[in-house]
């Protein structure tokens, strides 16, 4: 066992060394033998340090039945643990602030920001929170109604049914996948044991990020970090093959549908394909990047015949860089006196997308250059990057994001090209259409927000 | 008062956070009020605030400042025709756009420090020689009707619109700066053009800087850009805070899946003495209550309560509820509580930490300085915000407790949802 320990880490030792030669001067990677990867952002700018542990969880690992559970699980963290009982109010104590927790579809986050003076104190009030949670079930009783009310909160704006229903139609029978809040009927039917179902699958040091960010220095926060989470005990499986997450069956043809409700004040249409994903396509996941930022330039082809027209009121593009098949989503608010000619504009846009005159060399470089001073934008304020850095560990790897601006520099026209023939023109889509029952029956949108 | 669980105040203290060490300092450009803060970051701040607000204007007007300042960023700048503004911004990343609130306005740039003097002729442009192009004018009315119309989808968004016409409805503040569809849809290019001559003001205008920069170069750049602004007497409105001493529930039906409810009581005025005090106690309270509605009785998701930063100043208790009353009941039995018995030393200790990490984290973005510095401004005097971490720390239990029962003599309920859930239910007297 001891041999086999050695020998991954002598495996392991090689990357390690690559990804530190490539972090940035004032950003140091350190792997505890338990499996623990700690990052530390050093920024003397202001004195605080942000604390944020990520697991590699969330709703890509639910099915029907536990969707939602992990985010729920990540609320009772914020709960009394067996080192504090009056978990809120010592985090007072220690000057803590912005604690939150996140769920997503490829990772559950739990952060605080507090006074470097209080860094070992924090790291402490990280661990018992993330390993000694006491789950008490009069708690998560309580936990339960209030993040089924959270539920109910989202379900009354108008997007969320347009967002429901889209996740049901783009991912068919494995829609909870990517669904991070849940449903009302597993949330309110939780149990301490289901949620120790989720901590024993996921919630292991081997499948975590420690991020540190802020006026700190790297070793004594190693130092720290060994000395309190060194007795973590990792997980002796890998839960993604212990319970794999299913492949999502490919979309087979364009599917339309219209989502009628007395919330929705203004139109709104949502078109979406299944793009690719860091396990399968890297490549195209950086030409995505770039022909989202050409396309949402004022100066595209797309924001001229849709903006600029007054057919919409604003048109705009986004990738979202996932392990298992990231979304492509095209949304509009459309003209609401024009939305048949929009739809019209919108469809004939799409052919037009992989044409040698679709973009200039101009909009590719301002592409370019623009997801460049985006990162100088995302690392000014650290307290901020550390979810950009937790974010790209789970969907791709560090590896990825510290290659980011260099391989984007590499995306080429062919390359583009080849992204759009191959995820969006002529590809299968699903189209939603969010529509105030008065507006519906004015435009009688069922007669073109359909398959042509 | 028995110690409290103060869970909200941890995910958001809400004060305005300028530091008192910062090396911030004011000047005078030919005639112009300039607040400078240097830092050694990436990315550059820079906003040139209007005084007066919704006093600029009368109510068949309601939202011609928010879109004028909007337009003069996107509807042609001097040498910049609409597009060329556009493509000048993509290029290098700049966002610059307009807006205005209950008592002020701003156009806006944010740049990285690279291309901040790209960043800067298409601000100068867009706030000296704005061209309001009809063609553009009329697009971006359509886009301000829909945003107007999403807005009021959004059900906390609406229900603050319904509160400020429930407490402010004979006073200025009952005019909404983002304006409605009818006097959206009356507004001409030409409207606009006469209107921003009206703003266009030294006296009436001040600029807010924050970035990588040095004072020379800034203060070389406002006389060469700003110099030629006309310079008319400007006195500012006198306003009045009404006093909400009642207790009244305005109720407004939507088909929802949880009711929205807000209270909104006096505040003390920025610059009162009473000011910091109270904003901690409502800090308190506002732990309180979510403690109380979400914590131990899981009534709420969402529940709290916030200090506005306004001339005419309000508190606002809020939470979104399927038991009004029980919610209702229990923002007052912590409202009382914290009134009759005040607040432990621990407890406000505590506060005092959460407000110094929250305003160290407000102070690492160049954008959040720029518009702490620009409120404090607005509201007497940006030093003075420089100095509310050290009136924080000075701020005694004895003071919250005495500002508490001074300024909250009454509330205004108002209620977005279902109202037949309160059907018989009267708020206690207060």
């Amino acid at each position: 066992m001891i041999k086999k320990s050695y020998l991954l880490v002598l495996l392991l030792l090689p990357v390690l060394v690559i990804a530190q030669n490539k972090l940035p001067a004032n950003m140091f990677l350190h792997t505890l033998p338990n499996g623990l990867d700690v990052l530390v952002v050093e920024d003397n700018n202001v004195p605080l340090a942000t604390v944020m542990m990520t697991f590699k969880a969330g709703a890509f690992t639910e099915s029907e039945n536990t969707n939602g559970l992990t985010g729920l699980y990540l609320n009772m963290l914020g709960k009394d643990n067996k080192d504090y009982t009056d978990f809120n109010y010592n985090a007072g104590g220690l000057g803590i602030s912005s604690m939150n927790e996140v769920t997503n579809v490829e990772y559950g986050r739990f952060f605080f920001t507090l006074p470097k003076a209080n860094i070992e104190d924090g790291l402490n009030f990280m661990n018992s929170a993330i390993r000694f949670a006491t789950m008490d079930a009069k708690a998560l009783e309580k936990e339960k109604e209030i993040v089924n009310d959270e539920l109910k909160q989202k379900e009354s704006g108008p997007y969320f049914a347009l967002t429901e229903t889209m996740f049901h139609h783009l991912w068919g029978n494995l829609y909870s996948r990517k669904n991070p809040i849940g449903n009302h009927d597993v949330i309110l039917s939780a149990t301490p044991a289901s949620m120790d179902s989720i901590k024993n699958k996921y919630f292991y040091p081997n499948n975590a990020l420690l991020i540190v960010g802020g006026d700190v220095d790297h070793d004594v926060v190693f130092r720290l970090v060994e000395k309190k989470y060194g007795d973590w005990k990792s997980s002796s499986f890998n839960p993604f093959k212990k319970w794999p997450t299913p492949e999502f069956k490919p979309l087979v043809k364009e599917d339309y549908f219209i989502v009628v409700s007395e919330l929705s004040k203004s139109p709104y249409i949502t078109i979406d394909w299944q793009g690719p994903d860091t396990r399968n396509d890297v490549p195209s996941t950086y030409a995505a990047d770039v022909f989202s930022y050409i396309v949402n330039q004022k100066s595209s082809k797309l924001s001229t015949a849709l903006v600029q027209s007054g057919l919409a009121f604003s048109v705009n593009i986004n990738y979202l860089t996932l392990k298992h098949v990231g979304p492509i989503s095209l949304t509009i608010t459309p003209n609401p006196l024009k939305i048949r000619e929009c739809m019209d504009e919108v469809k004939r846009q799409i052919s037009l997308m992989d044409n040698d005159d679709y973009f200039t060399d101009g909009q590719i470089e301002t592409a370019k250059r623009m997801l460049e001073i985006n990162q100088v934008r995302e690392e000014d304020i650290t307290s901020d990057y550390v979810n950009t850095l937790s974010f790209w560990w789970a969907s791709a790897s560090l590896n990825y994001f510290l290659n980011y601006n260099d391989r984007l520099k590499k995306v080429s026209r062919a390359d583009l090209k080849a992204y759009v023939s191959k995820y969006i023109k002529g590809k299968p889509y699903c189209a939603g259409l969010l529509i105030s029952p008065d507006l519906k029956d004015q435009t009688k949108a069922e007669t073109f927000f359909k398959t042509n | 008062m028995k110690k409290s669980i103060v869970a909200f105040l941890i995910f958001s203290v809400g004060f305005l956070s300028v530091k008192a060490q910062s090396a911030t300092q004011s000047f005078d450009a030919d005639g112009i009020k300039v607040i400078f803060k240097p830092t050694l970051k990436n990315v550059v701040n820079v906003r040139i605030y209007f005084r007066g607000g919704v006093t600029n204007y009368p109510a068949r007007q309601a939202g011609i400042e928010n879109i004028t300042l909007d337009a003069a960023t996107k509807c042609g700048a001097g040498k910049y025709s609409p597009a060329a503004f556009r493509d000048t911004s993509d290029n290098y990343g700049i966002f610059t756009y307009g807006t205005s609130t209950f008592d002020y306005g701003y156009i806006q740039v944010n740049c990285i420090s690279k291309y901040f003097d790209k960043g800067w002729d298409l601000f100068s442009s867009a706030v000296m020689n704005p061209v309001f192009e009809a063609n553009e004018v009329k697009l971006l009315k359509d886009k301000e009707i829909s945003n107007l119309k999403d807005e009021e989808s959004n059900p906390a968004n609406y229900l603050d619109k319904l509160q400020m016409r429930n407490a402010f409805g004979n006073t200025p503040y009952a005019i909404d700066p983002a304006g409605n569809e009818e006097t959206i849809n009356a507004l001409t290019a030409d409207d606009l053009r006469q209107y921003y001559k009206t703003l266009l003001n030294k006296n009436k205008v001040f600029i807010v800087i924050v970035g990588n920069i040095t004072k020379q170069e800034i203060f070389e750049k406002v006389l060469l850009s700003f110099g030629n602004m006309p310079s008319q007497p400007y006195t500012p409105a006198d306003l009045k805070t009404p006093v909400l001493n009642d207790n009244k529930v305005l109720t407004e039906k939507r088909d929802l899946k949880i009711n929205y409810v807000g209270a909104i009581m006096n505040s003390p005025e920025f610059t009162n003495v009473n000011y910091v005090p109270f904003k901690m106690g409502i800090t308190g309270l506002s732990g309180n209550i979510y403690s109380y509605l979400r914590t131990q009785n899981n009534l709420s998701y969402s529940a709290g309560a916030y200090t506005s930063a306004l001339i005419m100043p309000y508190t606002q208790m809020y939470a979104a509820t399927n038991d009004l009353p029980a919610v209702m009941n229990g923002m007052l039995k912590k409202l009382k509580e914290i009134q009759n018995n005040g607040m432990e030393d621990e407890w406000l200790q505590h506060i005092k930490n959460i407000y110094i990490t929250w305003s160290y984290i407000n102070d690492q973005s160049a954008s959040e300085i720029t518009d702490n510095l620009g409120l404090a401004e607005i509201l007497g005097n940006w030093q003075y915000g420089e100095d509310l971490p050290q009136l924080v720390k000075m701020v005694t239990v004895d003071q919250i407790n005495k500002a508490l029962n001074q300024y909250i003599v009454g509330l205004r309920w108002t209620i977005l949802g279902n109202p037949e859930a309160i059907e018989g239910f009267t708020p206690p007297p207060y």
